[in-house]
């Protein structure tokens, strides 16, 4: 094997480390609405702790947020957090997420697939430029980075309020 | 001489029993104030399947001017553990151990009776039954109810025979208390108001007056004055009121004129709070107190105590 096909091996091997190491729902940051004193703010790092896929938990006392991070290759399982922030003693707000998917066009609304995930959220308040700009996304079918706020987190159809997007891999 | 010693040891034995006040009150302090006042309950939540431990030390001393100088100490360590069984329901249970000393002047001179060991435990449950949320404040009311059970002994003998029933570690009664508890809380400060009311029932010839109190405490952040990101520790400044009435105790069947009344506490503290632990301090001041007959007065509680979530 030469060098050229070692190059060649290498950098295909560097451009697919993202697809292998990114997990899916890869953060998420949630409104913990009554939190404010420390001894409480432990009750709510421990519940969310047991969250499928979390790898570890950030709490903020001044923001009132608690930040999830997936664990390595998964996939932080959304429709939990509300329910450990509940079991906490305190009550669930807005909910921000980064994820990394495909969007799909199903009777003229966007869907965003999660990948390697059965999670599909529905994407709303599109604005004039972003809608072109995701329809794009759809017919080359480009792996993408989303992040926004979620809406009927328990529904089957989550609604996310995109806020931005970054194009992965074609 | 045979009746006149004996009438000696009698009048030892109930200027024993003059001491209720101090010593239920000391009791009834010990509920299990797991959050955030010092020296009583708070309606801040217990994360479901979480517990909690307290450690407390309370010393109290009480005594009067009168013939008798009589001196009461008591020192005492509540354990207090919480476990959240829903994310409303919060259950406690709390065992105190005790040493209470007690000395008296006598017919016969200067007399000391002492005891030590597991009191009565309590167990409580409570409920939210309201509950506001907003970014960095709650406001919640919490009712409570619970059972002071007769674990602690309470046929305690010395050199001088049985101890009476107010030096005694346990009551030997089923007691229920009833009571409600709110906080609100910010960043910034927190207020708690309680009030209670425990029946007291008669075990060997013998009931404790009820109590009821009323409790207030405010907490104001003191350190750090800006708060930065994550989860910084919190040094509060604390002062506590503790207004606490009792009935008369009955010994057998008939009041004793000597016990029960009104006490009004002011309580300065300190608190340090961190993610897992609390450590606090606060010394309860008698700035009122409305005393039945000769029923012996407080000079201060001080108590110290420790919390850790696990």
């Amino acid at each position: 094997m030469g060098w050229r096909t070692l190059k060649t091996l290498l950098v295909a091997l560097f451009v697919m480390l993202p697809l292998t190491g990114v997990a899916e729902v890869t953060q998420a940051v949630i409104s913990v609405d009554g939190m404010s004193c420390p001894f409480c703010a432990f009750g709510v790092e421990k519940k969310l702790k047991t969250v499928n896929g979390t790898d570890e938990v950030v709490v903020d006392m001044k923001n009132g947020t608690a930040t999830l991070v997936a664990e390595d290759g998964k996939s932080i399982d959304i429709a939990q957090i509300g329910k450990a922030v509940r079991a906490a003693g305190f009550t669930p707000g807005l909910l921000r997420i980064s994820v990394v998917g495909t969007v799909k066009e199903d009777h003229e609304n966007l869907l965003l697939d999660v990948r390697n995930s059965t999670l599909t959220l529905q994407l709303i308040k599109l604005s004039s430029q972003l809608k072109p700009y995701l329809l794009d996304l759809v017919i080359s079918g480009t792996v993408a980075s989303f992040s926004g706020t979620l809406s009927e987190v328990q529904s089957n159809l989550p609604l996310l309020t995109l806020e931005t997007v970054k194009e992965i891999m074609p | 001489m045979k009746r006149t010693r004996q009438a000696k040891w009698f009048g030892f034995i109930q200027q024993g029993l003059q001491p209720v006040v101090p010593l239920l009150l000391l009791t009834f302090l010990a509920l299990p104030a797991f959050a955030a006042p010092i020296t009583f309950n708070t309606a801040l939540p217990v994360a479901q399947g979480e517990g909690i431990f307290r450690a407390q030390f309370k010393y109290l001393t009480a005594s009067d001017d009168g013939p008798e100088d009589r001196d009461l100490t008591v020192a005492m360590v509540p354990l207090v553990g919480v476990y959240g069984l829903t994310e409303k329901w919060a259950l406690f249970g709390i065992l105190p151990y005790l040493n209470k000393e007690l000395e008296v002047n006598t017919a016969v001179g200067r007399r000391r009776r002492e005891v030590s060991g597991f009191g009565d435990t309590t167990f409580l449950a409570r409920y939210t039954v309201f509950q506001q949320d907003r970014p960095g404040q709650t406001f919640r009311i919490a009712p409570f109810a619970g059972l002071e059970t007769p674990t602690g002994e309470d046929g305690e003998k010395d050199s001088l025979g049985r101890l009476p029933q107010t030096l005694q570690l346990g009551s030997g009664s089923w007691d229920p208390l009833l009571g409600v508890v709110s906080t609100w809380q910010t960043l910034e400060r927190q207020i708690d108001v309680a009030i209670s009311y425990k029946f007291n029932t008669a075990a060997n010839n013998f009931e404790f007056g009820d109590l009821v109190r009323f409790d207030l405490s405010y907490q104001h952040r003191i350190w750090p004055r800006e708060l930065g990101s994550g989860v910084p520790a919190f040094l509060y400044g604390v002062l506590e009121s503790n207004l606490i009435w009792q009935g008369h105790n009955a010994v057998d069947g008939h009041d004793d004129p000597d016990s029960g009344g009104a006490t009004l506490y002011l309580a300065p503290g300190i608190q340090w709070v961190t993610k897992r632990t609390v450590l606090e301090s606060a010394v309860q001041i008698p700035l009122i107190q409305n005393l039945n007959g000769n029923a012996l007065e407080n000079d201060f509680i001080l108590t110290l105590s420790f919390r850790r979530n696990f």
